[in-house]
């Protein structure tokens, strides 16, 4: 059972990644901010964490460092509506396995998630 | 009757013959008249009839009050000494005159001096003459007075007086006296000496001769054989007596003759002397003339100086006058001005004015030879012209004496110069070093004047702006400077005199703008950054002045213009490139926004498309419908943004609004991401101005704040109506503005972000735009803390 943290702000897209690993081995747990998923590390230990970059209340960038920080193993893949290089490059640059731009398709998010984890996860 | 009443005891003593006062009597008649003398006379409480009666008699001290009365009656002092004059006269001796002048051919001064001393005893009772010695020529007389009188001073001036007159009678000078001693000055007696000129020989000789002539005749007479006395013999005789006499008179003619020879001699002479001092005076005069002359002359040449110094403008042509002056009215062979620069060198042509002509070759001066230079630089202050006597082989061509005058213009020894008689070879005139120390400095303010202006010129000409001075009512050109020429392509003649709009060919809807402007100027005294559009589509940026009061020119209005359509064509350039700038963020912002709810329609379509219940597939199917609805929302806000870029229409505009649709497109900005709005808005009025300007400057001021916070902090808007402003405030909780900085940060390219995040054109759009529409803008910020920006803009 792999467990993965969603971090968003918008319920829409924390409600489409839940759908499209649905009919995978994968737990989804989803926190809509930084708190939210602070809340849910102190319970239940992750996998893997996918993490929006802009958010109305919690800034991705530091949320990516702290993962970082704490969890320098777990690969963190980030997710976001910029299409700008510089916010690929800045993810990049703090450890980010990789930084995906939204819309993603399901076959391309599953791909990227065995890639990070090593391993099939159907 | 009346004779009783002057019989007075104290005047008619016996004591002086009324005899003694005859030539006094004689004298006031003369002088004033009968009728006078009978009332002075009376006067004295005397009777004149009285006086004139040669026996009677007076007393003394009657005597001395009547001397005293003569004089206070004449004024005269000497009154009683003038009267002397007619003791020996024919009034004095009525028909015995006569007998005098018989008398006098057998007389002398001599005798009658003698006679009249001892007649002397006759008339008075006072006192004695005792003739003390007698010469030929001077007789010494004591008057010793009686006990009991004394002499007074008047008495003796009219002794003196009657006995200095004597020799008169004698056609001789005035006997001379010597008073040794003076009764009336404490002495026991008078002592005086007469002296007079001898008689002339021949006259004496001739008495002598007719003299024997008479006695001759008369012994003839007697002895003769007939004692008849026939008629022949008196005849003869008588004739011989008649040319005896009238023998006597020629001779006396001759004598007065010679005697006016003599006079005419003296007159002469006096004449002679008269003539020399007149001459000496008139010498005196004369160089008097010459040197008001001389004077006159120098005032003149300092008055053509001073006419040809309020005409000049340059200084070549007033060395020139001033040298025609000097040589016109001077008298110098040659003057010559040599133009030095601070190194002493020779930098110009030497002028040289010639008695007829300017040269301006003039003699070769080596300025480089030693003691050239150390001879000018030998001149020192004062700047005192001096005459130059040695030989300076470097001012000239053969040895001469010159005037060097040197001319100091603001404290540099621009000029020499030289006046000199090459030719003439005329000594030179050291009074002129002063005159021409008056004309130096006179010449030296006048050509300072001169480089002062012409430096004021000169840069006015050449400032790199285009500076026309025109009439503010007429509008028309008084001055322009070359750099508008220049500038402008514009022919110096279509100018002056022309409406600066016609020559600037401003675009016609602009006059009355500019007519207001004019207006404006006259109140504040200057109005910047104008900017106003020409015919063919240029740009010229001016700035209008009010001439100073003190010029003298109030009516006039100076204006200051740059063709700036290049300069604007590039900051439009520049101001597109940060709205591209502006809309790169809101691109990705918008991107970022879209791609939400696309990635919520992919999903969700993917779901569709594995789902076989139809309830979840509509369920689906509003889900895509809430997705797109969202992103069509954001597609408006930007087209509402694009479309403000490109309107052109001022329209009445809510600044709320503006600040709302602000601050939602600035909210897409990837750095929007923890900032709280806090909005305090109150109802202000509309004003009219184009949309997408207002709502640029909000969204550069937003953008700014939220980069100053970094994405998270508090955004506070503020807006309300402040009397006759409309005031609103961006305020952040950001870094704030260092104080180094906080004065260029309107500047344009001033930019604090990363190269590619900015262009440094924000603030200096916003500042624009807020002074376009007449608006202010103020900052307050504390580092570290935050930065608030204040805009108000008036209520149209």
């Amino acid at each position: 059972m792999i467990k993965l943290l969603i971090i968003d702000d918008d319920i829409h897209i924390r409600k489409i990644v839940r759908i499209q690993l649905g009919k995978t081995s994968i737990e989804v747990t989803a926190a809509s901010g930084r708190i939210e998923a602070e809340a849910h590390l102190k319970k239940t230990s992750f996998d893997i964490f996918i993490c929006d970059i802009k958010m109305k209340d919690s800034n991705g960038m530091e949320i990516l460092k702290n993962l970082k920080t704490d969890y320098p193993d777990t690969p963190v893949i980030m997710l976001t509506g910029f299409i700008d290089k510089k916010y690929y490059d800045a993810v990049m640059e703090l450890g980010a396995y990789d930084c995906l731009t939204k819309p993603v398709k399901k076959e391309r998010l599953i791909k990227i998630i065995e890639e990070a984890l090593g391993k099939k996860v159907t | 009757m009346q004779r009783n009443k002057f019989l007075e005891m104290d005047k008619i003593k016996f004591e002086l013959s009324t005899r003694v006062l005859k030539p006094i009597l004689i004298y006031f008649e003369k002088k004033y008249n009968r009728q006078e003398l009978m009332d002075f006379v009376r006067s004295t409480s005397m009777n004149l009839s009285y006086l004139e009666d040669e026996k009677n008699w007076i007393a003394y001290d009657y005597y001395n009050l009547f001397l005293e009365e003569l004089v206070e009656y004449t004024g005269n002092p000497n009154a009683t000494y003038e009267a002397g004059a007619y003791a020996l006269s024919k009034e004095a001796y009525g028909y015995l005159y006569s007998l005098l002048i018989i008398l006098k051919f057998f007389g002398s001064p001599g005798l009658t001096y003698k006679r009249i001393f001892e007649l002397g005893s006759s008339f008075s009772n006072v006192g004695r003459f005792n003739v003390i010695s007698m010469k030929k020529n001077k007789i010494i007389v004591e008057l010793k007075f009686f006990p009991g009188y004394s002499q007074t001073k008047l008495n003796c001036l009219a002794v003196k007086g009657q006995l200095a007159n004597v020799p008169v009678f004698w056609n001789l000078p005035r006997a001379k006296i010597k008073e040794t001693q003076c009764a009336a000055h404490g002495a026991e007696s008078c002592i005086y000496e007469f002296s007079w000129m001898p008689r002339p020989f021949k006259n004496v000789l001739f008495a002598i001769f007719s003299t024997c002539f008479m006695i001759f005749e008369v012994i003839f007479y007697f002895f003769q054989p007939s004692p008849v006395l026939d008629l022949k013999t008196i005849i003869i005789s008588g004739l011989s007596i008649a040319v005896v006499y009238f023998l006597n008179r020629v001779y006396q003619s001759r004598k007065i003759l010679k005697e006016n020879e003599k006079l005419h001699t003296e007159r002469s002479l006096e004449l002679e002397m008269a003539l020399t001092t007149f001459k000496k005076e008139y010498e005196k005069l004369h160089e008097a003339n010459q040197q008001i002359t001389d004077k006159a002359n120098k005032l003149s040449i300092i008055n053509m100086i001073a006419v040809e110094i309020t005409k000049a403008t340059e200084e070549d042509i007033l060395l020139q006058k001033f040298l025609d002056i000097i040589m016109g009215s001077m008298d110098f062979d040659r003057g010559i001005v040599l133009f030095l620069n601070s190194e002493y060198r020779i930098y110009k042509p030497t002028l040289v004015k010639l008695k007829s002509s300017f040269d301006l070759s003039g003699p070769v001066i080596v300025d480089d030879l030693p003691e050239c230079r150390s001879f000018f630089s030998g001149i020192l202050e004062p700047d005192h012209p001096f005459l130059l006597t040695h030989h300076m082989y470097i001012l000239g061509d053969k040895p001469v004496e010159r005037i060097i005058i040197p001319i100091r213009v603001q404290g540099i020894l621009n000029y020499l110069v030289s006046f000199d008689n090459h030719i003439t070879a005329k000594p030179l005139k050291e009074a002129n070093i002063d005159f021409f120390h008056t004309v130096s400095r006179q010449m030296a303010i006048a050509l300072d004047n001169i480089f002062t202006s012409q430096a004021a010129h000169t840069i006015l000409a050449n400032i790199p702006s285009s500076i026309v001075i025109f009439d503010r009512k007429s509008l028309k050109i008084s001055f322009v400077n070359k750099s508008y020429i220049k500038s402008f392509y514009i022919n110096p003649e279509d100018v002056l005199g022309n409406n600066i709009l016609d020559v600037i060919m401003a675009k016609e809807h602009y006059r009355d703008k500019f007519a207001n402007q004019i207006n404006e100027v006259m109140v504040t005294n200057f109005l910047d950054n104008q900017e106003l559009q020409t015919s063919d589509n240029r740009t010229v940026g001016y700035t209008l002045f009010k001439m100073p009061k003190e010029f003298g020119r109030e009516e006039d209005i100076g204006i200051v213009m740059k063709d700036i359509t290049e300069q604007k064509e590039m900051q439009d350039q520049l101001v597109r490139a940060e709205k591209m700038a502006a809309l790169g963020t809101l691109v990705s912002g918008i991107a970022h926004e879209v791609n939400n709810p696309l990635y919520g329609v992919l999903g969700t379509a993917e779901i569709i498309h594995d789902e076989a219940k139809e309830e979840e597939i509509r369920n689906f199917a509003s889900d895509i419908i809430d997705f797109t609805t969202q992103a069509a929302d954001i597609v408006k806000d930007l087209s509402s943004y694009a479309r403000s870029m490109k309107e052109e229409k001022e329209t009445e505009i809510d600044i709320n609004e503006a600040i709302e649709a602000a601050l939602r497109i600035v909210s897409y900005s990837p750095k929007f991401i923890d900032i709280k709005i806090k909005k305090d808005m109150g109802p202000i009025p509309k004003i009219v101005a184009l949309g997408g300007e207002i709502r640029q400057i909000y969204m550069n001021l937003v953008n700014n704040a939220v980069h100053a916070m970094g994405g998270r902090g508090a955004l506070t808007i503020r807006s309300r109506k402040n009397e006759n402003f409309i005031e609103t405030e961006v305020e952040d909780t950001g870094s704030g503005i260092s104080e180094e900085i906080i004065s260029k940060i309107f500047d344009p390219f001033f930019t604090t972000k990363t190269t590619g995040e900015g262009t440094g054109l924000g603030l200096n759009i916003v500042y624009r735009l807020v002074t376009k529409y007449s608006g202010l803008i103020s900052v307050e910020s504390q580092e570290g803390r935050g930065t608030r920006f204040i805009i108000k803009f008036p209520v149209s």
